[in-house]
């Protein structure tokens, strides 16, 4: 059993900052997120990891992906008070293709990206806090 | 990502309900490493000082997971909510998608049907760090 993620730093949800040249967005919701050997733990169970490895401990793993999202879609604009949000959106689809490794040597992947499913996906700006207008 | 043989239907409070474990968690057996060495290029170290503080509020994911009640983690899940940042204070790009396919590795084969279950996130663009000062920067959530 495995469960990686980047663990909770600062109180940030498995959110860790990444090369400024990982992402790419263009017009109509046109974006990309490219990832390549990024650190992260094995937590082994999501009770673990929700607990930051403090039940059984971690290994270091490397993950790598690339998600693409198409341009075109619905455009949405959105402005949530109770949450202090707003933004406007462009839903579209997105395809995904990653892989893991070990130190020891142990392969996870993905199949080809375009055999990825979309569910849901959104590219936009979005300004909260105490940018939230 | 979760692996699995889960279905597809669409919902976020059934996302993590779906992924039974977690959206990250891969169903293989442990043990039994590859013979062949793995040469892994040059590590992309995920570290910074000047980090964005979360946003405010989350959601109890032990009670989401039936575990009873513990703490708020600082996030909210698509279909919930319409906040997908994870960081507060920040005003940029956004870009959120669930994706699902097949996955195969490690020292067993997956199940017939085994898919992951993705939910990955960036914010690129202008934030407050827990300095206090106005700074650019690229984050995933993964």
């Amino acid at each position: 059993m495995h469960d990686f993620n980047p663990g909770l730093d600062n109180g940030l949800f498995w959110t860790v900052p990444v090369p400024t040249n990982s992402v790419n967005v263009g017009a109509s919701g046109k974006a990309s997120l490219v990832v390549n050997n990024l650190v992260m733990e094995d937590y082994f169970n999501i009770v673990n990891a929700l607990k930051d490895g403090a039940v059984s401990g971690t290994n270091p793993a490397t993950v790598s992906f690339q998600i693409h999202w198409a341009q075109g879609g619905k455009r949405i604009n959105v402005r949530d008070p109770a949450t202090g949000m707003a933004g406007e959106f462009v839903k579209n689809s997105a395809t995904m293709s990653w892989s893991v490794a070990s130190p020891a040597g142990v392969i996870y992947q993905s199949g080809p990206e375009k055999t990825s499913a979309s569910i849901a996906s959104q590219v936009g700006q979005e300004r909260n806090g105490v940018f939230f207008r | 990502m979760n692996l699995g043989n889960q279905g597809s239907s669409f919902g976020h409070a059934h996302f993590w309900q779906r992924a039974a474990l977690s959206r990250r968690n891969f169903l293989g057996a442990a043990g039994g490493a590859l013979a062949a060495a793995l040469s892994l290029p040059a590590v992309v170290r995920a570290a910074s000082d000047t980090l964005p503080n979360p946003i405010p509020g989350g959601t109890d994911l032990f009670s989401l997971l039936g575990l009873g009640p513990g703490p708020i983690f600082h996030l909210f899940l698509p279909g919930l909510s319409p906040e997908m940042s994870t960081i507060t204070d920040f005003n940029g790009f956004l870009g959120a998608a669930e994706i699902l396919g097949s996955w195969s590795g490690g020292p067993v084969t997956p199940p017939a049907g085994s898919q992951f279950d993705a939910d990955m996130r960036f914010m690129a663009g202008q934030y407050i760090g827990g300095d206090g000062r106005h700074r650019q920067g690229v984050f995933a959530f993964v």
